[in-house]
């Protein structure tokens, strides 16, 4: 019996620990009132059991007037309430709008409310639940769109909160942006899959049609991601010598440039990650070329060794793979000179 | 109890044990045991009362109060022996004697005591199996075998509750008389923090049987299972509010000099607590119409530190424990020093004046002639006495106390502290020099800069170097001046207090400390937010 109750208690405080009144253990450990503020166990045994305690400490060490008390001695101004609607900003309303369809769906309605389908039953706790948290992100955006955990994990992490409507718009489109990025990336690695498909059934020129295309659009997307990895790189640099040359302002300049600082930084890995993401697609695309062209070679029937053609294929593979080789190479340069310092030592 | 109890460790011997056994070659083993422990060394102080324990094992003298004292009597009959025992008796046998209770399986008031060795015991094993004579058994000699079983040995440490064992063997005839005696002991704690060992959950279960058996109206409740509930509600309830009626005949002729505005009454009162709060109080002699500052000593709030409750010893004397602390003391002059903080809480309603009181304090009461160098026990170290307040804000109050200071005080000497990092890029170190800090009434800094000052004002790790050490390491002005006063604003935004900028605050070495807080707890943001009141739909 004994046992089962210590366990049982054990469990109680546990539970207690994270209680609203951490607040007030931090007020007692700032005045080292000892051993209540550092010992935990004995914290948690004043909040839950020893009331009589927690009031004879409180009532020591703390003092409060409320105005109702001393509302007799005091003349306060009157107080005038107003109550200002605040319309949204075309930025708010796109970004409610979009999160209030996102969450529509998530309950299984669109966003005029009807039901996505037939079966929809609002007496599903999965429906209730998912529409409590829907209910609990929207009135949290309303205030401001980083308020609550969910909402601010949604629009990505940043240094700080954000402050203008323009912070949220570029986090918005840099949100519109990565997803589209993340659907053609998805798209070319199907078409890639695609011409593999093709190739085990012995379609050869189909497979190198599909993929001369995953080619083609790759190589655009690399060329974008180095025109705008240069931009950010170019732009970094920018930033980084008015961080030098504006010491010792004041406090809060000092706040914006150790912001800046840690900022700038991944804005240029997000620039190298996507050059990356698109070289390897791009290496793909190249490396099945070479695959095929040695598979048209290899035909006899079609190409007989000694032809033109034969050595044209002959040619393309070589040169594909040359390519495809140095693709990878390019992929790794960034690792591989990362490392290479500790190598030789 | 004791059954579940068994079942937890792997029984030693087999059920055949549960009946009475105890041959002869066990009763003899036994005896060798028994025997083998040397006795007290003047046998004569054999005076339970102030038995100190004798095992060279405790270093110092560990005073322990003794809560219960228990004994009882085992008969072991057809005892067959060459040769008559001599009455034999030692103290504190449990160190190599381990003793546990067992009911009998078929009768349930049936109760028999287990007797062996220690491991640590070196002779001929044994185990003894005798039983209880009927209806001896009590709650009270449960708890204090149970007791005996879980810490038969004075474990030296503070706050640790164990178990004495003393035998008494004597032959009658062919029966073999055993007594045994249990003093449940408490040691007392030499100091507030109680000791590594106290805190196991086998010693707080200890505690709790004790309380429940012996002490059982002064449990907490938390054995009752009552959900307990809390609400910040509970907190502004034990908040003090100042006596209108005691406070006001002093209060009323308080002047503050140099203030440049005039407090409300229940101001004022809030101010003669917080001086009361520090150790000094606003007072008024009509007779000789003198009126100014005098120290004060905060009345005991009773006799007793919080949480004490008085209970007496087996032996009726007076004694003090704390179910809260889990400690028992004879003297609780010890503990009364936990509620000698200087300062407090300032919680008063928002817009009621907090700053202002907080200003009238500093102008009020001053740091009284004293070295220039202090020590400060918390930190270990002599510092620099200043008389300045330290005060800490959020930044976006950083603005409204330097004004309210200069509207209401004008004459205090204010500075704002940029954090040593700020300090390192000045051209003139001098311009903030830790000495220059210390000339101030009131320094201003916010929570931003503690939280960047605290690798500053850490102790550096030591490290043996090959060489003399190049560079000076910084430090933060902030805990090389022993401040007369620190006083955090709105201490509610610092949200995480195991960040840098709550230990900073911790450490600031100070002589009073003042937390300033008009909602002292709240719901965070984002429970707040939940609480919306309506909601309209956008769509």
């Amino acid at each position: 019996m004994t046992y089962k109750k210590v366990r049982k208690n054990s469990h109680a405080t546990k539970g207690e620990a994270d209680n609203d009144l951490s607040d007030l253990r931090g007020l007692l450990l700032f005045l080292r009132h000892e051993p209540f503020a550092s010992d935990t166990k004995i914290w948690n045994f004043l909040t839950t059991f020893d009331k009589e305690s927690f009031q004879k400490i409180f009532n020591l060490i703390s003092m409060r007037h409320s105005k109702r008390l001393v509302r007799n001695e005091i003349a306060i101004p009157p107080q005038k309430r107003y109550v200002i609607t605040m319309p949204f900003t075309a930025v708010e309303e796109q970004h409610y709008q979009s999160l209030f369809e996102e969450l529509a769906e998530t309950c299984g309605l669109d966003g005029r409310g009807n039901p996505l389908q037939g079966d929809w039953d609002p007496e599903d706790p999965a429906v209730q639940r998912a529409m409590r948290v829907a209910l609990d992100r929207l009135r949290q955006t309303v205030l401001h769109p980083e308020v609550g955990i969910r909402n601010r994990r949604a629009l990505g992490h940043k240094v700080g909160p954000m402050r203008t409507v323009t912070e949220v718009l570029d986090a918005m489109l840099e949100q519109t942006e990565n997803a589209m990025r993340t659907d053609q990336r998805a798209l070319l690695s199907a078409t890639v899959v695609k011409g593999q498909i093709f190739a085990c059934q012995k379609r050869v020129h189909d497979a190198l049609s599909v993929w001369r295309e995953v080619l083609a659009k790759s190589t655009e997307l690399v060329d974008e991601s180095r025109v705008q990895l240069d931009r950010e790189i170019r732009e970094a640099l920018r930033m980084k010598p008015s961080v030098t040359g504006s010491l010792g302002e004041d406090d809060s300049n000092e706040e914006d440039d150790e912001a800046a600082e840690d900022a700038v930084s991944p804005r240029v890995g997000e620039a190298k990650r996507r050059l990356r993401s698109a070289l390897e697609i791009q290496h793909r695309a190249v490396f099945f070329c070479a695959n095929a062209y040695f598979s048209l070679k290899s035909k006899e029937e079609e190409t007989p060794p000694d032809s033109d053609q034969f050595r044209s294929l002959e040619k393309m593979e070589v040169e594909a793979y040359q390519r495809a080789k140095e693709i990878r190479k390019e992929i790794l340069q960034e690792a591989s000179s990362s490392s290479s310092p500790y190598q030789r030592r | 109890m004791p059954r579940a109890k068994a079942n937890r460790r792997p029984r030693a011997r087999t059920p055949i044990d549960w009946e009475v056994t105890g041959d002869n070659d066990d009763v003899a083993a036994f005896l060798e045991c028994l025997q083998s422990i040397p006795l007290p060394d003047d046998a004569i102080s054999q005076n339970i009362q102030s038995r100190p324990t004798k095992r060279a094992k405790t270093i110092g003298v560990q005073d322990s109060i003794c809560i219960a004292r228990e004994h009882m009597k085992l008969t072991c009959h057809g005892v067959t022996t060459s040769q008559q025992i001599p009455m034999t008796k030692r103290k504190d046998v449990g160190y190599l004697i381990e003793t546990r209770l067992s009911q009998g399986t078929p009768n349930h008031d049936h109760w028999c005591l287990l007797l062996k060795p220690r491991a640590q015991y070196r002779g001929r094993r044994f185990g003894l199996t005798l039983p209880l004579e009927k209806n001896t058994m009590t709650q009270s000699l449960k708890t204090a075998m149970n007791v005996a079983e879980v810490q038969a040995l004075n474990p030296g440490e503070d706050g640790c509750i164990w178990a004495s064992l003393d035998v008494t063997v004597e032959q009658v005839e062919d029966s073999i008389h055993l007594i045994v005696s249990i003093e449940v002991r408490w040691n007392e704690s030499r100091t507030i923090w109680g000791s590594e060992r106290s805190k196991h959950n086998s010693q707080q279960s200890l505690r709790d049987q004790v309380f429940e058996t012996w002490f059982s109206d002064l449990q907490l409740p938390k054995a009752s299972g009552a959900q307990p509930s809390w609400s910040p509600q509970d907190f502004y309830e034990a908040a003090c509010v100042p006596d209108k009626d005691k406070l006001d005949a002093a209060v009323s002729s308080m002047e503050v000099p140099r203030l440049e505005s005039v407090l409300y009454p229940f101001q004022r009162r809030a101010v003669q607590w917080l001086l009361q709060r520090e150790g000094v109080r606003w007072y008024l002699d009509t007779q000789r119409s003198k009126a100014g500052i005098q120290p004060y000593a905060l009345p005991a709030l009773s006799d007793h530190p919080i949480s004490f409750l008085q209970i007496r010893d087996v032996d009726g004397n007076p004694v003090w424990v704390s179910p809260l602390l889990g400690v028992a003391t004879r003297d609780a002059s010890l503990f009364r020093s936990i509620q000698e903080l200087r300062g407090g809480i300032l919680a008063e309603e928002m817009g009621l004046g907090k700053t202002l009181e907080m200003i009238a304090l500093m102008l009020l009461h001053r740091r009284p002639e004293s070295p220039i160098m202090v020590y400060d026990s918390f930190l270990g170290r002599e510092l620099l006495a200043t008389s300045a307040t330290l005060i800490v804000a959020p930044s976006s109050l950083l603005d409204q106390w330097l004004s309210e200071l200069n509207r209401h005080a004008p004459s205090l000497k204010v500075m704002f502290y940029p954090g040593v990092r700020r300090l390192a890029k000045l051209k003139d170190a001098d311009e903030l020099s830790v000495e220059r800090l210390a000339e101030q009434d009131v320094v201003v800094t916010t929570y931003e800069i503690l939280r960047k000052d605290i690798w500053a004002a850490s102790d550096e790790p030591v490290r043996s170097m090959r060489n003399e050490k190049q560079y000076e390491r910084v430090k933060s002005p902030l805990v090389q001046l022993s401040w007369w006063r620190v006083c955090i604003d709105e201490a509610q935004m610092v949200e995480n207090w195991t960040n840098n900028a709550a230990k900073l605050a911790r450490k600031i070495p100070r002589v009073n400390a003042w937390a300033v807080t008009g909602t002292p707890v709240k719901d965070d943001v984002q429970k707040g937010s939940k609480e919306f009141p309506c909601y309209q739909g956008r769509s």
